[in-house]
């Protein structure tokens, strides 16, 4: 696995620890299809809500939430809603949200969390 | 989430408009967006904004920044509001104090390095702002002289984004630097002139006179060497010293051409633009900041267009409105900014292309109808508004040493003429106008002041017998007027109208 | 007759006079005022004898019907001149009638003058014997002192429009030319020409027929309150005085006697203004005519003064100048500066003629020192010679030009 990987991997562990120690529960990660891949699904109460991570050693090349663009953000919309069709009794009654979290910092573990809640 | 708000100014040609930035910083994706009708240049404050910010050590927040620049309705144009915007982007974090930004004015531009870069039109900015209400007012640090003329209004000259964040309370690391200058002086000063220079031409210095004191616009005639520029360079230093009020516009119109202004000058303005200008350079424009063209900033001065025949029919147009209004319109991208144009026109001419035409011992090659045609762009709309016509000759050597004996001196000049003025200022205090030369025709004909039918009967007969038109009537009576009042006479006398027929030559074709 | 009281008599002219009126002034002007109720304007027989005697001496012999031979050989009057002479005068003694006519006068605020006052203007004394004994005048008796130039404008009564128009134009041109206009205050070219000065703002003044105090014709009467409000009206004859046929045309003689030159604007083939005009020639004044078309019978009486009279040609202002001599006698008022009006202004207009060229080129320096006036001054009649046409300029300098013939 290349570096890149093990990072990013290690961010969404990092993520997804942080999300259900915030309440949150973990629905599905790394899920794919043709389109494109969500890194995480997570849902709590009334919400369920896509999650994009973005780990990044420092932010020499901008800041992580930089690469969650409009373009990024409407790929997560049609992911989503794919998702939910695939997956339509945990979607039952909840609303749909996009967040975004970034890592900062060389060690996941260590590194800066910055968590977006309900991306426009 | 947070917002913050501070203050800039557009302006459309002199005058200034209030312009509230303001920030707001919202939990989204990283994205910096300016609105309010801003133009390329504004643009571009994105980037500057944000080199500016990182090299001073102040980060931008990481999240989305949208200022708006309103009233949304007021164009605005060009990169003074760098600082502003970047202030008010700032502040949304809280490390600045609210208070302080929300009453000052920020004007300037920003480098990429963070430095504070002069920008044009910073004194009518200034003016605007005081006017407005606003008590403080930071500028770039070349900018400090020219609006601290401004009273009323603090001023406070920066380096760097760095000094303007510190001053409004944030911890910032204080770094020196070396402040942007202000751009180079072009313009020639003519400080050492003097009338006294003008050897031998007794009747162009006693009309340089009358033209000064009446406010007369005037047409020169002669060959080349006559001396028609060197007279022309002399009218400034004889006429009045501007007021502050004057003095304040002339130096607002010169900053917002993007020449440094330090202080008051007193000594009415000389353009002397080439024929060969533009007339975009005449009229004034530019692609970005609507700058003032030599006509505006002969406001309160002078005007000398010399070789007026070989201007081109369209530039010597662009004279009417101002001629007329005292004031000069732009269009430029929809906007029409209005500079004030309240100038003293002195044109001069040779008598024909070759410049010989009735010059003693010199022949002239010009074939007749050249001649005509050369003299032929004089006729018209800009003749009719010149009162005194002169015609020069050289002056031979062999009479210039027993000449110099009585040449009058700019300052015996100007005392004449600010004499005259006062004279004519007195009598006229119950009109609109100020100076003889603006006095409206059937009012010095008909009005309270008109003449005993006796003192005008040569000019009357003359409009009967056709060889005086009405116009000419009338610019007869404008500079007899200002002769009396430089001789002290209550009204004018036969005399006077004789030496104002003498100066009305009527170019011979 | 009796003498009045030297008292009564000062008491009585007083009111009429300028300056002092001592006893012996007093007695001479009675005497003559006398003598103008006595006789008819132009008396040469009483212009002799009074010359001859003085005006109480000549008035005792009147009185006392004496014809002393030695006397008349002396005053060059023969005996029947002189019994034809008692005969007209001796009826009028009437001291009643003396006296009425000097109360209406000064109730009426006239004045007399005679040939002693410093007033009386000089003119007249070309009429020798005929000249007038005193003058009744209403207005400003120093008008008549500076009247000079001054021109005579007369014409028919019954003038054409373009007979007005003339007079009109003309009086006006040469009142702003500093010249006085003369004439009778008659309806049609008299009035005309008064009232065309009057507006220009010049100096006219009014012979009348009759005494001053009786505006005749009575239409011009608010006219000739105007000539007196700013000019004179003057009369040889004594107050209360109608104008006969006789007075009229002895009138005549006053005007173009009074005035420098006379110019006859319009006039039938038998106008009394001919007699004006004959009036003019045999006192050797200049005289002039304005022709007008030859089929009109207004103009006729003008185109037979060009024929007949000797009368020059006159078609507007400047030509009526010519008849004054010179060509630019008082073209305009130019005080030098710095210097009393003593100074003429002829003077310098024709020094700076003189002093320029018809052929060559100079500038005002030149022209200034040549005729050693003020460049300033050069400069100002430089100017109204240029409009006038008389001088033109070019970038070298000025030179003289011959004025063009007006067009239109």
């Amino acid at each position: 696995m290349a570096a890149k990987d093990v990072l990013g991997r290690a961010g969404e562990d990092r993520a997804a620890r942080y999300l259900e120690a915030s309440g949150y529960v973990v629905l599905d990660r790394n899920w794919r299809i043709r389109d494109g891949e969500l890194d995480l699904v997570v849902a709590r109460a009334g919400e369920l809500v896509v999650v994009e991570v973005k780990t990044r050693r420092g932010d020499g090349f901008g800041h992580p939430f930089e690469a969650v663009d409009d373009r990024k953000q409407r790929r997560m919309w049609r992911l989503a809603i794919a998702w939910i069709a695939a997956h339509p009794d945990e979607a039952q009654g909840r609303r749909l949200r996009l967040d975004a979290v970034a890592l900062t910092g060389p060690d996941p573990a260590t590194a800066v969390l910055e968590h977006l809640e309900d991306l426009r | 989430m947070t917002t913050a708000r501070t203050w800039a100014i557009a302006l459309t040609g002199l005058d200034g408009d209030l312009v509230e930035v303001e920030a707001d910083l919202s939990n989204q994706t990283p994205e910096f967006r300016i609105i309010g009708l801003p133009d390329k240049a504004l643009g571009e404050a994105v980037q500057r904004v944000h080199n500016a910010s990182a090299n001073c050590g102040l980060a931008l927040p990481r999240r989305r920044l949208t200022v708006n620049l309103s009233p949304a309705s007021v164009p605005k144009h060009g990169s003074g509001f760098d600082v502003a915007i970047a202030i008010a982007s700032l502040a949304t974090q809280g490390r600045m104090d609210a208070d302080s930004i929300a009453q000052t004015v920020h004007i300037g531009e920003l480098g990429l390095d963070g430095r504070l870069r002069p920008v044009p039109g910073v004194l009518p900015a200034v003016m605007a702002a005081a006017r407005e209400g606003k008590r403080r007012v930071i500028v770039p640090h070349a900018n400090a002289a020219e609006a601290s003329l401004v009273e009323g209004i603090e001023v406070v000259g920066a380096v760097s984004l760095a000094d303007v964040a510190r001053w409004h309370g944030a911890d910032v690391e204080e770094r020196r630097l070396d402040p942007v200058p202000a751009p180079a002086s072009v313009r020639e000063q003519h400080g050492d002139a003097d009338l006294a220079d003008v050897i031998g031409q007794r009747d162009a210095v006693e009309a340089l006179i009358a033209a000064a004191a009446g406010g007369h616009h005037m047409l020169m005639s002669g060959p080349p060497g006559a001396g028609k520029t060197m007279l022309a360079n002399r009218l400034p230093g004889i006429l009045p010293a501007l007021d502050d009020a004057a003095a304040l516009e002339v130096a607002a119109i010169r900053s917002l051409s993007g020449d440094p202004v330090s202080s008051l000058v007193r000594r009415p303005p000389l353009e002397a633009p080439h024929h060969s200008a533009s007339i975009a350079a005449l009229v004034g424009g530019g692609s970005r900041v609507l700058r003032p063209g030599a006509i505006a900033r002969a406001t309160h001065g002078v005007l000398f267009l010399d070789e007026v025949g070989e201007f081109p029919p369209s530039v010597l147009d662009a004279l009417r409105q101002p001629l007329e209004k005292g004031a000069i319109t732009i269009h430029r991208a929809g906007v029409a900014a209005s500079f004030p144009a309240s100038f003293q026109l002195i044109l001069a001419t040779n008598p024909c292309p070759c410049g010989n035409y009735g010059v003693r011992g010199a022949s002239c090659i010009c074939p007749p109808m050249a001649i005509r045609r050369y003299l032929g762009k004089l006729s018209g709309p800009l003749l009719d508004r010149v009162d005194i016509e002169l015609g020069l000759a050289r002056v031979s050597v062999a009479h210039a040493a027993d000449l110099t004996v009585d040449a009058v001196t700019t300052d015996a000049a100007a005392a004449r003429v600010a004499e005259a003025r006062a004279r004519a200022a007195h009598r006229l205090c119950d009109t609109p106008w100020r100076i003889n030369a603006r006095v409206s025709g059937p009012w010095l004909r008909e009005g309270p002041l008109a003449l005993a039918p006796v003192v005008r009967r040569p000019i009357d007969a003359a409009l009967q017998r056709g060889s005086l038109t009405l116009r000419g009537y009338d610019r007869v009576l404008r500079v007899a007027w200002t002769l009396g009042d430089l001789a002290g006479r209550a009204s004018p006398s036969m005399h006077d109208i004789g030496r104002a027929l003498f100066m009305k030559k009527g170019i011979t074709i | 007759m009796t003498r009045p009281h030297p008292r009564e008599v000062r008491a009585e002219l007083a009111p009429l006079v300028h300056g002092e009126l001592d006893d012996e002034r007093a007695r001479r002007l009675y005497a003559v005022h006398t003598w103008s109720c006595l006789i008819e304007p132009g008396d040469g027989v009483a212009g002799r004898i009074v010359s001859a005697l003085g005006p109480e001496a000549a008035l005792d012999q009147v009185v006392r019907a004496e014809s002393d031979p030695g006397v008349l050989n002396a005053a060059g009057i023969t005996p029947r001149e002189w019994q034809e002479g008692l005969d007209r005068w001796r009826p009028r003694l009437k001291r009643s009638a003396v006296q009425d006519a000097l109360e209406v006068a000064r109730r009426s605020g006239i004045s007399v003058i005679t040939p002693e006052d410093a007033q009386w203007p000089a003119a007249l004394t070309d009429l020798g014997h005929h000249a007038p004994l005193l003058l009744w005048v209403r207005g400003d008796v120093d008008t008549l002192s500076r009247l000079s130039p001054s021109i005579a404008l007369v014409g028919a009564r019954a003038a054409t429009g373009y007979g007005e128009h003339i007079a009109i134009e003309m009086a006006a041109e040469l009142v702003g030319r500093g010249v006085s206009i003369v004439s009778g205050a008659a309806y049609g070219i008299d009035g005309a020409a008064h009232r065309a000065a009057l507006a220009a703002g010049g100096i006219t003044v009014a012979l009348l027929a009759g005494g001053v105090d009786r505006p005749y014709p009575a239409g011009h009467a608010n006219l000739i309150e105007r000539i007196a409000g700013s000019g004179a009206v003057v009369s040889e004859v004594p107050c209360a005085t109608t104008p006969t046929k006789w007075r009229f045309l002895q009138r005549n003689r006053l005007i173009a006697a009074l005035a420098d030159a006379t110019v006859v604007v319009e006039a039938g083939w038998r106008s009394g203004s001919l007699n004006t005009a004959g009036h003019a020639a045999a006192l050797s004044r200049p005289l002039g005519a304005v022709p007008g078309p030859v089929t009109s019978a207004a103009s006729a009486g003008c185109h037979r003064l060009l024929r007949e009279f000797d009368a020059r040609c006159v078609t507007n202002a400047d030509e009526a100048l010519e008849l004054l001599g010179g060509p630019s006698p008082a073209l305009f008022d130019l005080p030098v500066e710095g210097s009393d009006s003593g100074r003429g202004r002829t003077d310098d207009v024709t020094r700076v003629l003189d002093a320029m060229s018809f052929r060559a080129w100079r500038e005002v320096t030149d022209i200034a020192r040549r005729c050693g006036l003020a460049p300033a001054d050069v400069m100002a009649i430089l100017g109204l010679l240029a409009v006038e046409g008389a001088a033109t300029r070019c970038d070298s300098g000025w030179r003289r030009a011959r004025q063009a013939v007006p067009s239109g």
